[in-house]
């Protein structure tokens, strides 16, 4: 066959798969928009009354959910990436570590769940409450930030750091002023995906903080807290009789604020790659 | 391996500012650097000449203790700066390497201002107090790299931004901003082009009087335009250290002769 | 061990073989110029000045290949000394080459004289030169040093023949004032055998030099 025709064919058949992959994400905004736009309004978003209608509540808790998270998660991720990228000798126990690493971004988020219920909820005795989802969700995204915080670093070439130690710069002081700030476009790209995924978690704060109807916005951390996604649960499984404009408008919601983030990080990438300087 | 006519020099004229005393260095198995012995004089550009791959830029990383970065690295016999050993516990290797800086192949300037790269030195290591005499340090050390007026202007602007060969000389002003007193140089001119190249080589000149400076390079013609002393090596071992003249018109051993002729391989 | 730079390892075979063609030339031209005065042979005399003028040619040809050579390759050790040696061996068989013109002029001017007495040292003389010359050619082929210092040495016996020579011409002087223009030319023929004499200890020094990279050292002839 012709190497022209079979180019041509080639190119169909792989836009077709394209068409294929990108497809749902359409057909779900799509679904969305028709079904749960009736039910957006200013009531729905910000009032606090009844339990399906309004989900201000609930946006507030994904928010508290998502702060706690990205506070204890970004640092350690961060200090984490560092050391194993900058520290660390190709050892024993940094292939271990590694392999944890690994190994924690494939655990099951109800395991996540359940661990943050032995852990936080009852062992160190912080019951359901903010902190507990919070802290769980963070061990969740954990890897994610790892991952990412590294490959940034390791973007930033070694010849900066080498000029930078034959000027007599100490391994801190290089990393504080050379390496950091130059590798901080793709560690911010990472946590923003980070919190994206801590955002649309169900199943860790099912155990660990999550409650179906509270009308009061929450005051400490320690405080029980409604979430997005477990009233979205709640309202599509368990509620008889509610209105199906609601479900949609609440996933609606919760796909919105995702996507958001998820595009957020796209941006900052591409504006990043655009300026990269070497 | 050193010359007579080295040997022979007037001592008042030639002061040993780092002598390297029976090296040997491995990487892991390999033995990449065999008994050297060297005196670098003060002063002086000393060129190290050679194959590659035969240990030249080992022995520069090793003055400057950029090998120390290198895991499953094994080091016996000693360097002696002004004297005193380099591997010395005593001694703290951010002030060597204040003292002892470097230039690499390919240019490395931090991807900030003008500026900003030639004050990280002084900023790092708090030598100033005031804006101004970092304005000071920097507008001199620019100066000295024969930079200055090319530049003074873009102070603000990245340093991504020039040339390669001013890319280098930042490098070389960069360096000069912590006060140095002995400048390695490893293949300093290997990604310029011949013009960039040949101003390197006057502003080595010039530095020379101020600073004692050792020069790695594959150029042959550049060793013998800009050095005064020159060793070559082959396969890790010093196999003939003299003034750069000699080198190059008699030299003693055969393995130089066909080295610097070309002739052989 | 292979050889990296064969066309310039050819470039200085050719460039030694060119000093071995000139010196060659010049030797014909010495033991000709000495024929040409012993025959009192003028149309040979004519002959020796016109082949000069293709040793000026070929000794430009030389420098220019050198000038080329160092301009072009880069010449280091070895090398270098044996093309900027090349160079000054170039002049002085030039130079030499030139000294057999004189006698050749003077074969000439002498040719229809009278011959005072019959040449017995003169061609002596010539013969040892022309010996040098050759022997110093080897010499350079084969970069011998130790051969080319012992013609350096053969230059005592040319002096002794120039001493010899002069102190019999000047008695045929003092006993015979009509002699005085003829001795007077044959003088100035002795006089450029002693010179060819000095080009080829000058030539000795430079392969020497080449070999070892010794210069030489100054030149005692000078307050002789």
């Amino acid at each position: 066959m012709n190497p022209r025709h079979s180019q041509k064919i080639a190119f169909s058949v792989l836009t077709i798969c394209g068409i294929i992959v990108v497809a749902p994400i359409f057909a779900i905004l799509l679904l969305l928009l028709i079904k749960g736009l009736p039910a957006i309004s200013l009531g729905f978003l910000f009032g606090t009354g009844g339990a399906a209608e309004s989900i201000f509540p609930a946006i507030i808790g994904t928010i508290c959910l998502v702060l706690v998270s990205i506070l204890t998660a970004i640092p350690l991720g961060i200090a984490g990436a560092i050391y194993l990228n900058e520290f660390a000798s190709d050892n024993k126990f940094t292939r271990i570590i590694r392999l944890s690493i690994v190994n924690l971004a494939g655990v099951p988020s109800v395991v996540y769940g359940l661990f943050g219920m032995g852990l936080f909820v009852i062992f160190l005795r912080f019951g359901t409450s903010i902190l507990s989802g919070g802290l769980t969700l963070a061990f969740l995204i954990l890897p994610v930030v790892i991952t990412a915080s590294e490959e940034a670093l390791r973007t930033v070439p070694v010849s900066f750091r080498e000029a930078a130690f034959a000027l007599g710069a100490t391994k801190i002081q290089t990393i504080r002023r050379i390496v950091l700030p130059n590798a901080l476009p793709g560690i911010l790209t990472g946590s923003i995906l980070g919190i994206s995924r801590a955002a649309g978690e169900t199943a860790p704060i099912l155990f660990t903080v999550a409650a179906f109807f509270l009308p009061r916005l929450p005051h400490s951390i320690f405080d029980q807290v409604m979430a997005l996604p477990y009233h979205l649960y709640i309202i599509s499984t368990q509620v008889p009789n509610t209105p199906e404009k609601y479900k949609y408008g609440t996933a609606l919601v919760l796909v919105v604020l995702v996507f958001s983030l998820n595009i957020a990080a796209i941006i900052i990438r591409m504006q990043f790659r655009k300026t990269k300087k070497w | 391996m050193v010359s007579d006519s080295l040997k022979n020099i007037n001592p008042e004229q030639n002061i040993s500012e780092i002598t390297i005393n029976q090296l040997d260095f491995y990487y892991g198995d390999c033995h990449a650097l065999k008994n050297i012995s060297i005196d670098i004089y003060k002063n002086k550009i000393t060129a190290l000449i050679g194959p590659s791959g035969c240990g030249k830029s080992t022995l520069l990383r090793t003055i400057n203790r950029m090998n120390d970065l290198i895991p499953n690295v094994k080091i016996s016999g000693d360097v002696l700066f002004k004297g005193r050993s380099i591997f010395d516990p005593d001694i703290d290797v951010v002030e060597l390497r204040k003292k002892i800086g470097m230039v690499f192949q390919k240019p490395n300037p931090f991807p900030t201002t003008v500026y900003n790269n030639i004050a990280f030195g002084p900023r790092i290591h708090n030598m100033f107090s005031s804006k101004s005499e970092i304005d000071d340090t920097v507008e001199q050390c620019l100066k000295a790299a024969g930079l200055w007026l090319e530049v003074k202007d873009k102070l603000k602007k990245s340093a991504l931004e020039l040339s390669g060969g001013q890319q280098q000389r930042i490098c070389i002003a960069r360096l000069l901003a912590v006060k140095p007193e002995v400048l390695l140089m490893d293949e300093p001119c290997s990604s310029l082009d011949p013009i960039a190249s040949l101003k390197i080589e006057e502003l080595m000149m010039n530095l020379k009087k101020d600073y004692t400076i050792i020069i790695v390079t594959h150029n042959m013609q550049q060793a013998a335009r800009v050095s005064d002393n020159t060793g070559f090596f082959l396969s890790g071992e010093l196999i003939e250290y003299d003034i750069t003249e000699h080198l190059f018109t008699t030299p003693s051993k055969k393995e130089t002769q066909d080295y610097i002729t070309g002739r052989f391989g | 061990m292979e050889e990296i730079r064969k066309t310039f390892a050819q470039e200085i075979n050719e460039l030694k073989q060119s000093v071995m063609d000139i010196g060659m030339m010049s030797v014909e031209l010495i033991q000709g110029a000495l024929k040409a005065l012993v025959e009192r042979d003028t149309a040979l005399a004519d002959e020796i000045i016109k082949a000069d003028e293709k040793i000026d040619e070929k000794s430009l040809e030389i420098e220019e290949n050198c000038l080329k050579l160092l301009a072009l390759q880069q010449p280091m050790a070895i090398d270098l000394r044996l093309i900027s040696g090349v160079w000054k061996i170039n002049t002085d068989i030039e130079r030499l080459a030139d000294h057999t013109t004189k006698i050749a002029r003077k074969a000439a001017i002498l040719a229809p004289l009278k011959q005072i007495k019959p040449y017995e040292d003169l061609p002596k003389m010539a013969a040892k030169t022309v010996e040098m010359l050759k022997s110093s050619l080897d010499a350079f082929m084969n970069l011998d040093a130790i051969k080319a210092n012992e013609i350096i040495a053969m230059d005592d016996e040319i002096d002794e023949y120039n001493h010899k020579i002069f102190a019999e011409l000047v008695s045929i002087m003092n006993k015979d004032a009509s002699s005085i223009n003829y001795v007077s030319h044959l003088m100035s023929v002795v006089a450029s055998f002693e010179r060819i004499g000095d080009h080829v200890t000058n030539i000795c020094e430079r392969i020497v030099f080449i070999k070892t990279g010794i210069l030489p050292k100054s030149d005692w002839r000078l307050y002789y």
